[in-house]
């Protein structure tokens, strides 16, 4: 009696099968956001972490972006706010290093921007920040974030709600002019 | 497969298609780049402001020059200044569009022997010169007019090649004046004219309110003696001349006569002075000189009685003062009328109150005419000629051959202008903005110059190419104390004596300066035998096609050195309202003798040259006379400039011809671009937009009196005229009181709002079609019942509570905001128009095409202010950048914003403090006041019921006198 002989499934295929599941599960991960719960955002130059800064070393955010609460801009902190610790601690870490490198030369980091407003659209950090806004009600829980991604679409919605719910100005000329 | 339509399959496609095709260019920059080491007390998104000197004219007011990010993007008066106080005219605001010129000079050029222009390096400019300096090359140097510092440091430069040759070329030098009192007090100067405390100035056509030597100080202090103030009569103006300018029409009395004739007006009134024992002074000893000029010629046409009236209004003034223009005349006839104004001035007593000969002005060491002559004539092949940011070339004929003759030319400038193009090399350097320097426009004002931002282009100081080249000509040149500084900033340095603290808080300041007390001047003693007049009959025109021709410096172009200038040439002249472009003016009777009709082309001929313009029909000019604009007509410059109008300085030239003499006349056929007008009709129509009120009734109201204005606050809601039910504001309701007794029309505030909110230059042929973007227009008006006044509407949005434009929206892209302003958002519009065809005051602005900002003209953006696109309506927010920025600084702080805080851009700028801004609904504040309680307000068509936030204070007209 002869028939085709009834064949194990090959190898490759429960290999290719395994590496299928393995990687809808990470995709799956990815897509729910497990693996990086609070997105991951664009490669900067010098990877700094602000899950290392503002959530372990628990650092305030005006520490850096001074001018948030005097000013329409939070502003980048200069490489000069490095300094103010990493002149001391953990100074030769490759990438520190190069920062300091950078400041050696008088050479600024061009950093990659994140969040970002349409040019009609005059948003004030320091009005914000009087009336007790949080900075994670816009810019997320960068605590959690290595690479800082973009946490909310920065659209006209997103905006009026709040304005709504804490019946605050609906002018347009508030963020148009 | 999921179901598709046609439609979703067609936009995908279709969208994704064009999108690949094209690429459109994204505007967003994503990057962030930080300072390394910020400096400080410069913060990121926060104004940075830099005291410093306009140079813009010799008049030196202080700027205050706003910095944001590494580049500058509005110049502003500075308030402390003590000649501007805070005011700034439109020549002063567009200095940004000098350093961010499209068409400046941004390297280094050589003209080789062929007249092919080549590129070269600094040092291989700075050897050449340097060595043929070395080699026997004698220095000649012809500059603007420099004070202090560079002028030091010139003179040295010259000293050093032993050379004496250095000159200060203004087109506009006051040589009749300076000889008048050289001649009558022994004093060749420019003295100080206090308009400020004087009760009667007396302008023998000297345009004081526009180029005539500090007009931004004078515009301040003709608003302050001819405005309003609580019950007193406003004091007077009289200008006697042949052309209405605009200083002519804010005059209370205007009497027009032939150019020869101003010196026999002058004479006369110091005739009927002596005769009628008016004097202070004693003038007797030049009666004969002055018989002798009055019987020369045959009276003026000007009745006797308004003469009597007008020495009697002027000797019997507390303080009065006469003044001698126009400013670029000279020759006999010119000089003659000088000195009979400077008599008058000295019969009248004004000598040692109104004029002040212990503070001359700086432009009195401006090159005269003769010194010109023989400096010329001393050029040769053996020289190296330095022309330092002035331009000969153009602004005097005959120039272009001489500057030829040297053997080589030398130009340190800017642009290349007429005088570069002749140039063997061509060095770009620094504008004031970005230069380190010092001016004096009288003693006891030094106004520092310092740089507001980093240099645009490869450049040089001017003093620093001078420094570098005698260093390496082998001849260092040393200051006064005999130190050497490497550079121009150290020599500035060292002539500013004192600590670092010091230094710095003058530059903090803008310069430093004594608070003077006014009127301390000294008397100089009259010289009767310098007093003799030419007495020579000018050349009276005798044929029918000649009259005296009558050029005048234009307010916005002043010599011809800003025409290269979007925001001047776009600017419309405050009693014309051309803009882009001159013309010729023509009195009818002259025109109808020569058969030439309104905008025909027509040549005007004289010994020195001639030119062809269009002609406007006018009774604003004298019969004898023929009046055309300087300042126009370049053949190089820059692309705005080039081509634009035509060169009346070709007229001018020596003593045969220019002022006082006549030149000819002639029709000619050929089509030349016609000036263009932005606002076409200049009578009222009985619509009173421009209303007034006589002295007599005014001097009877009391506060509170007066008009019943329905203000933009519900409490003048009326169920029965009012459509839509009142706007109820949060915490303010903005409103601006315009006090037209104290416009002039300089549109300067025009041009400031050019500056502050991104308003683009449209250019010439979309402002034939009536596409100008002005947010803000200066319009003139002709004042019912007097033939000479021309009285300026300024006009902007009136941000009506019961705005026409707002219904009519239908995406509610023009909305009434909550604190009362008409906002306009660009975002939301899509253009329909409707809101500016229901507009009744005609403010609103529609973009027709997308304005490409020639770079690097970009940098002077406002990055407060959305630049519009095409497709979009604009118009005037009442600077709510501003708003916002006041209100966010308080909020801040933790206080209210007080009343004068937000300073929008025209009133900034205004000379003539025309503008009040502030909050209706704060009780003390000074809008408040006026619009409540002034007895001279109105609103303009207050009959339409739009309850405007701007309030008009009636002009006054002065009945008794």
């Amino acid at each position: 009696m002869s028939g085709p002989e009834k064949k194990g499934v090959p190898r490759w295929a429960s290999y290719a099968a395994a590496t299928a599941i393995l990687a809808s599960a990470l995709a799956a991960l990815v897509y729910l956001n497990r693996l990086y719960p609070v997105g991951l955002g664009p490669r900067q130059p010098i990877p700094f972490s602000h899950r290392v800064h503002a959530g372990i070393k628990q650092i305030s955010c005006f520490m850096c972006h001074d001018s948030a609460t005097r000013s329409s801009r939070a502003g980048v902190p200069p490489l000069e706010t490095c300094l103010l610790c990493h002149a001391r601690i953990i100074r030769n870490y490759p990438w520190i290093a190069r920062l300091r490198g950078h400041v050696a030369q008088n050479r600024p980091v061009v950093w990659e921007r994140v969040n970002w407003l349409p040019e009609f659209v005059y948003f004030d950090h320091s009005m914000h920040l009087m009336r007790g806004v949080d900075c994670g009600h816009c810019h997320g829980d960068v605590r959690q974030m290595d690479r800082v991604a973009k946490a909310r679409k920065f659209e006209m919605g997103f905006c009026i709600r709040c304005h709504k719910k804490n019946r605050v100005t609906h002018d347009c000329f508030a963020c148009h002019r | 497969m999921f179901e598709i339509s046609r439609r979703t399959f067609l936009w995908i496609t279709g969208g994704s298609s064009i999108a690949l095709a094209t690429d459109p260019p994204r505007k967003l920059v994503n990057k962030l780049i930080p300072k390394v080491i910020p400096p400080e007390e410069i913060r990121p998104g926060q104004w940075t402001f830099y005291a410093t000197t306009c140079r813009e004219c010799p008049a030196g007011c202080g700027m205050h020059v706003a910095h944001r990010d590494g580049r500058v993007t509005k110049a502003e008066g500075n308030p402390e200044h003590p000649i501007n106080r805070g005011g700034l005219c439109a020549r002063g605001q567009s200095s940004l569009q000098g350093l961010y010129d499209p068409d400046r000079v941004v390297r280094v050029l050589q003209r080789a022997g062929d007249g092919k222009t080549g590129r070269k390096s600094w040092d291989e400019a700075l050897d050449a010169i340097s060595s043929r300096l070395r080699s026997g090359g004698k220095v000649a140097i012809l500059s603007s007019l420099q004070t202090g510092a560079l002028a030091d440091l010139m003179k040295r430069f010259a000293a050093a090649f032993g050379s004496n040759r250095l000159l200060f070329y203004e087109a506009f030098n006051y040589e009749a004046q300076r000889a008048a009192h050289q001649r009558v007090f022994g004093l060749p100067v420019i003295p100080r004219y206090d308009l400020e405390n004087s009760d009667f100035i007396l302008s023998f056509a000297a345009d004081f309110l526009e180029t005539w030597v500090s007009p931004v100080s004078y515009a301040r202090q003709f608003a302050a003696m001819h405005g309003y103030r609580d019950g007193a009569p406003p004091n007077r103006m009289a200008y006697v001349g042949p052309r209405l300018s605009m200083t002519a029409s804010n005059a209370d009395h205007f009497f027009q006569v032939a150019p020869g004739e101003l010196r026999l007006v002058a004479a006369a009134l110091l005739k009927i002075i002596m005769d009628r024992g008016w004097q202070r002074n004693d003038v007797s000893s030049v009666r004969p000189a002055l018989e002798t000029l009055i019987a020369s010629f045959p009276p003026p046409a000007v009745d006797q009685g308004s003469l009597v009236a007008l020495a009697q209004a002027f000797s019997h003034a507390r303080r009065p003062v006469a003044l001698a223009g126009p400013g670029a005349a000279s020759g006999p006839a010119a000089t003659d009328a000088a000195l009979c104004v400077a008599l008058l001035n000295y019969a009248a007593g004004a000598v040692g109150t109104t004029v002040d000969f212990s503070r001359p002005h700086a432009l009195s060491d401006s090159a005269r005419d003769h010194e010109l002559d023989l400096f010329f004539a001393s050029l040769g092949p053996q020289d190296v000629l330095f022309v330092l940011d002035t331009n000969p070339a153009y602004s005097k004929s005959g120039a272009a051959a001489q500057i030829g003759r040297a053997g080589t030319v030398v130009y340190l400038g800017s642009l290349m202008d007429e005088t570069a193009s002749l140039a063997h090399w061509v060095l770009p350097i620094d504008t004031p903005l970005e230069s380190w320097g010092e001016y004096q426009p009288e003693p006891g004002i030094t106004g520092l110059t310092q740089p507001t931002m980093g240099r645009l282009h490869d450049t040089l100081g001017a003093g620093d190419v001078f420094l570098t080249l005698a260093r390496k000509a082998g001849r260092p040149l040393v200051t006064e104390r005999g130190s050497g500084p490497q550079d121009f900033r150290g020599w500035l340095r060292e002539r500013w004596n004192g600590s670092e603290q010091n230094w710095n808080a003058a530059l903090g300041q803008g310069g430093a300066w004594q608070t003077a007390a006014s009127g301390s001047g000294m008397t100089p003693s009259l010289h009767a035998e310098g007093v003799t007049f030419a007495a020579r009959p000018a050349a009276v025109p005798v044929r029918p096609d000649e009259a005296e021709l009558w050029p005048w410096p234009s307010i916005m172009l002043f010599d011809g050195r800003l025409a290269n200038r979007g925001w001047l040439q776009e600017a419309p002249d405050p009693v014309s309202f051309f803009v882009w472009g001159n013309w010729i003016d023509l009195h009818p009777r002259k025109a109808a003798a020569l058969k030439i009709d309104d905008g025909d082309q027509v040549r005007l001929t004289t010994a020195s040259g001639s030119l062809r313009a269009t002609v406007r029909i006018t009774t604003e000019v004298s019969e004898h006379a023929v009046a055309v604009g300087l300042g126009q007509g370049h053949a190089a410059l820059g692309r705005n400039a080039r081509g634009v109008g035509a060169n009346a300085f070709v007229l001018l030239g020596g003593q045969q011809s220019g002022y006082f003499t006549t030149c000819r006349i002639s029709r000619v056929t050929g089509d030349a671009l016609p000036p263009i007008r932005t606002s076409i009709e200049r009578k009222q129509l009985h619509r009173d937009v421009v209303q007034s009120v006589r002295f007599s009734v005014l001097r009877t109201m009391k506060p509170g009196d007066g008009d019943r204005l329905h203000l933009p606050l519900p409490e003048d809601y009326r169920p029965e005229r009012d459509m839509y039910p009142p706007h109820q504001h949060n915490k303010h309701r903005w409103g601006m009181v315009i006090d037209l007794q104290r416009c002039i029309g300089c549109g300067a505030c025009t041009v400031a709002c050019y500056a502050e909110n991104n308003i683009p230059v449209v250019g010439r042929e979309l402002v034939a079609d009536g596409r100008e973007m002005a947010w803000l227009r200066v319009a003139p008006y002709r004042v019912p019942e007097q033939p000479w006044r021309y009285a300026w509407l300024p006009l902007l949005c009136q941000h009506c509570d019961a705005a026409p434009c707002e219904p009519v929206c239908p995406v509610f892209a023009a909305v009434h905001n909550e604190e009362g302003l008409n906002a306009q958002i660009y975002n939301r519009c899509i253009g329909t128009r409707y809101c500016s065809n229901n507009c009744p005051y005609k403010v609103r602005r529609f973009n027709w095409v997308n304005i490409e900002w020639r770079k690097p003209l970009d940098l002077q953006l406002n990055p407060e202010v959305t630049v519009r696109q095409r497709g979009v309506m604009e118009k005037c927010t009442f600077c709510v950048q501003r708003i916002r920025q006041a209100e966010y600084q308080a909020a801040r702080e933790g206080r209210p914003v007080r009343d004068g805080e937000i300073v929008p851009a025209c009133a900034q700028t205004c000379p003539a403090g025309v503008f009040t801004f502030g909050d209706l609904m704060d009780p003390n504040a000074a809008v408040t006041r006026l619009t409540r309680t002034d007895p001279r307000r109105y609103h303009l068509l207050h009959e339409l019921h739009t309850k405007p936030a701007m309030t008009f204070l009636r002009r006054v007209e002065n009945d008794l006198v």
